[in-house]
C-alpha cells in the first residue's frame, strides 16, 4: 500500500474558544510520527479537530502538503469532509450500526468509490490489521484492543494524507494498552503522511513519536527528540510525566542488554528479542560504597546534575545505563551527593518493567535507546 | 425524655430480600394517597370495561361486515397511513432543521409548527378549510388552474390527519436529534461524508427507533383525528367518513355498531401501547 507523499503539515494559528486560546506553530514532516503531549484542556483535541476542519482557525494558516485549508485571514476554508485526514478518535467513534466491514468501507465509499471497490479496500485493510475474522461483528462485540485496530483500519482505509490520533490507547486497559502499542508503532511507521498524536501518557509517546511537542494552556512549552524531551524538562508537568527511565535493549531470559550499553536482570519470563525496560528513578538505590545486596542490578555512576522536585530530588547520573533516580533531601545531605561525585547504584529485578517483547519495538518504535 | 420505640410490623421474607437487593426502604402507601390513586384507576378503567361489557359480541362479526363499519375502517387505515408516510416525507427533514441549524425566528418556527399539538383540532379544520376550500387562498388557484378542489375528498382527510399527527413525529425525532451523539457525525465528516451522506448512513440509523416511536405515535393521532377531519373533509361514508366520525354518527342510529367500532379503535390504541412499550413505558427512560 502506498500512500502520497506531499510536503506535510505546516499549521500555525490561534484557535479562541470563549475564554481558552490554542496557540500553536508547528510542522510535520511526511513520514514523521508527532507527539503531542499536555495535560487535560491544554488544547491537544482542539488542536487535531481544527487540523481535521471540525473546528475553524480564529486567526492564521493551515497547510496541507502545499496547499491552504484553512486560512482566517482570506476565510478559505476547506470542510472536513474535503481534507485527506484521517482521524482516530479517542473512543474511536465507529459506528455502532454497522458491521466492521461497513465501518471501514465508509471512507472509501463516502469519497465516491462503488460499494463493490470500498468493501474490497475494506477487507484488505482488516486483513493487514489481522480484523478479517471480525468482519461481521458489531461494535459493541469488539473488545477494546479490536476497536482500537477497526479505528485505525477505518481511518486508513480513506488513503488520508495525514492521520490524527487522540488519545488512541486511552481506553485501553494496562494490559491491552502495552500489545496494542507495539502493534501501533509498526503500523504508523508504514504511513507515509505526517502524523500527529494527540497523548498524556508518557511512555505512549516516548514509543510512538519521533518529535514530541510539550502543549499547556494552549501553547507549545516544549519541542524536540522524545529523548531529549525526557531528559530535560522544561517544565513541572513534563518532569512528572516523563519521570522514567526507559531503555531499549533485548532480552534473553533474565538477561536485558541494553542498546545504549549496559545490562539489566530482570525477573525470567522466557521472553526473547527486542524490549523495552521502564525503571522509576525512586526504584533506584544510590550508595557511596558497591553494596552487597541481594539486589542483582548494580552499577558505577558519576552524577551530573542535581534537580529540586517538590518533594524530593531528582539525580541525573551517567553510566552504563544512565538514570534518573529520586533521594529525599536528606539523602542528599548525608550522603553528601554533588555533581561529580562517583556512586553505585543498585534496583531490585522486581523493579524493572519490561514489556512488549514479541517483535516490532525496534523497528517502529525508539531505534536508539531513550536514555544513552 | 424517655424514648419509646413503636410497634414493629411484620416484614416478611420476600419484601426482606427487596428492600435489601433494591434498597429505597418501605414501600407502603399512604391512605390519603391511595385513595384518589383508586379513583384515577376508576374513572379511567371503568369506561374501558364498560365498552367491553356492553359489546354486542354474538353479533360482532355481522356488524363489522355490514353497513359503513368496514368502509369506515379501510378508509381511515389507509388515510392515516398515507399522513404518517407524507409526514416522515417532510416532517424529519423539519425535525432535521430544527434541530441542527440555526437561523433568525428558529425558536419561532417551533413553536408555530409544534402549534397543532395544543391547538383544537376543530380550529386547525377551520384553518385548512380557509386556505385550502374552494374558496381558501389557496384552493381558489388550486381550483381556476388545475380544476383541483380538496375539501370533502379523500385528500382533505389525509391533510386533516397529518396537520394534526405530524408535530407529535417532529417533536419526537426533533428530541432525538439533539440528544445524539454529534461525535459519530464528527467522525463521518471526517472520513470524508458529505453533509447528506452523513444524515442518510449515520444520523437516520443512530435515531431510528425515536423514528419508529415517532410514526407510530403520529399514525396513532391521524387514526383518531376527528375535529379537523370533520370540518375540513365533512362526512361522506365511503369518502371521509372516517372511523371516528363513523363512532359518532352511528351513536344515534346504531349504538352496537358504534360499540363495535370503538372496539376496533381500542384494539388498534392497545397494539400501538405494545408497540411502543419500551420506548414510553419504561418509566421516563429514553433509548
Amino acid at each position: 500500500m502506498t500512500f502520497g507523499v506531499g510536503q506535510g503539515l505546516d499549521i500555525n494559528v490561534e484557535v479562541v474558544r470563549g475564554e481558552f486560546t490554542l496557540r500553536v506553530k508547528l510542522a510535520a514532516a511526511p513520514g514523521e510520527v508527532l507527539g503531542i503531549l499536555g495535560p487535560n484542556g491544554s488544547g491537544k483535541s482542539t488542536l487535531l479537530n481544527a487540523v481535521a476542519g471540525l473546528i475553524p482557525a480564529s486567526r492564521g494558516q493551515i497547510l496541507l502538503d502545499g496547499e491552504v485549508v484553512d486560512d482566517a485571514a482570506t476565510g478559505k476554508f476547506l470542510e472536513a469532509a474535503e481534507r485527506p485526514v484521517g482521524f482516530v478518535f479517542q473512543n474511536y467513534r465507529l459506528f455502532p450500526h454497522m458491521s466492521v466491514l461497513d465501518n471501514v468501507a465508509f471512507s472509501p465509499r463516502a469519497r465516491g468509490i462503488s460499494r463493490h471497490e470500498a468493501r474490497a479496500t475494506a477487507s484488505r485493510w482488516l486483513d493487514r490489521l489481522g480484523l478479517t475474522p471480525f468482519a461481521d461483528r458489531r461494535p459493541a462485540d469488539l473488545s477494546g484492543g479490536q476497536a482500537q485496530r477497526v479505528a485505525l483500519a477505518r481511518a486508513l482505509a480513506g488513503d488520508p494524507a495525514l492521520l490524527l490520533l487522540d488519545e488512541p490507547l486511552s481506553a485501553l486497559d494496562a494490559r491491552t494498552r502495552l500489545d496494542v502499542q507495539t502493534e501501533l508503532s509498526r503500523h504508523l511507521s508504514d504511513f507515509g503522511g505526517p502524523c500527529l498524536l494527540v497523548t498524556h501518557d508518557p511512555l505512549e509517546a516516548l514509543v510512538l513519536a519521533n518529535r514530541l511537542l510539550v502543549l499547556e494552556e494552549g501553547s507549545i512549552v516544549q519541542e524536540g527528540a522524545p529523548a531529549e524531551v525526557a531528559r530535560r524538562p522544561a517544565t513541572e508537568y513534563v518532569a512528572k510525566l516523563v519521570g522514567l527511565n526507559l531503555y531499549a535493549g533485548e532480552v534473553d531470559g533474565s538477561k536485558v542488554k541494553l542498546r545504549g550499553g549496559g545490562a539489566f536482570v530482570v525477573p525470567d519470563h522466557g521472553q526473547h528479542g527486542d524490549v523495552l525496560v521502564a525503571l522509576r528513578p525512586s526504584a533506584v538505590v544510590v550508595s557511596i560504597e558497591q553494596p552487597h545486596t541481594s539486589a542483582r542490578n548494580t552499577w558505577p555512576a558519576t552524577i551530573v546534575g542535581l534537580t529540586l522536585l517538590t518533594d524530593r530530588i531528582r539525580i541525573d547520573l551517567d553510566g552504563e545505563p544512565s538514570a534518573l533516580v529520586d533521594v529525599t533531601p536528606s539523602a542528599v545531605s548525608e550522603l553528601e551527593l554533588t555533581s561529580g561525585r562517583n556512586v553505585w547504584l543498585t534496583a531490585k529485578a522486581t523493579e524493572l518493567e519490561v514489556y512488549g517483547g514479541d517483535s516490532s519495538v525496534g523497528t517502529g518504535g525508539p531505534s536508539s535507546p531513550i536514555r544513552r | 425524655m424517655v424514648s419509646t420505640l413503636a410497634t414493629p410490623s411484620r416484614l416478611n421474607q420476600r419484601e426482606r430480600q427487596r428492600r435489601a437487593t433494591k434498597g429505597g426502604g418501605s414501600r407502603s402507601v399512604p391512605v390519603p394517597l391511595l385513595a384518589p390513586a383508586l379513583v384515577a384507576v376508576a374513572f379511567l378503567v371503568l369506561p374501558l370495561a364498560g365498552l367491553i361489557l356492553r359489546a354486542p359480541w354474538e353479533n360482532l362479526w355481522s356488524i363489522l361486515r355490514g353497513s359503513d363499519a368496514s368502509e369506515a375502517l379501510r378508509l381511515s387505515l389507509w388515510t392515516s397511513t398515507v399522513a404518517t408516510a407524507a409526514s416522515l416525507v417532510i416532517g424529519v427533514p423539519l425535525a432535521w432543521v430544527l434541530a441542527r441549524t440555526d437561523f433568525p425566528g428558529l425558536r419561532i418556527l417551533r413553536a408555530l409548527v409544534t402549534l397543532p399539538l395544543v391547538l383544537p383540532p376543530v380550529v386547525g379544520g377551520v384553518a385548512l378549510l380557509l386556505a385550502f376550500g374552494r374558496n381558501g387562498f389557496v384552493g381558489r388557484y388550486l381550483d381556476q388552474w388545475f380544476g383541483i378542489t380538496i375539501p370533502f375528498s379523500p385528500a382533505a382527510v389525509i391533510m386533516a390527519e397529518t396537520f394534526v399527527a405530524m408535530p407529535f413525529l417532529i417533536i419526537t425525532v426533533e428530541g432525538a436529534l439533539r440528544s445524539a451523539d454529534l461525535g459519530f457525525e464528527e467522525a463521518a465528516a471526517t472520513l470524508g461524508a458529505g453533509r447528506m451522506t452523513v444524515f442518510r448512513r449515520i444520523t437516520v440509523p443512530m435515531v431510528a427507533p425515536s423514528l419508529g416511536a415517532g410514526a407510530v405515535l403520529c399514525w396513532a393521532r391521524a387514526l383518531g383525528e376527528f375535529g379537523a377531519t370533520i370540518t375540513f373533509a365533512g362526512s361522506f361514508p365511503g369518502r371521509t367518513q372516517t372511523m371516528p366520525i363513523a363512532v359518532y354518527y352511528a351513536l344515534e342510529t346504531d349504538p352496537d355498531a358504534a360499540i363495535v367500532l370503538s372496539l376496533v379503535l381500542l384494539l388498534v390504541s392497545i397494539t400501538v401501547l405494545v408497540t411502543l412499550r419500551d420506548k414510553w413505558l419504561r418509566g421516563g427512560s429514553t433509548q
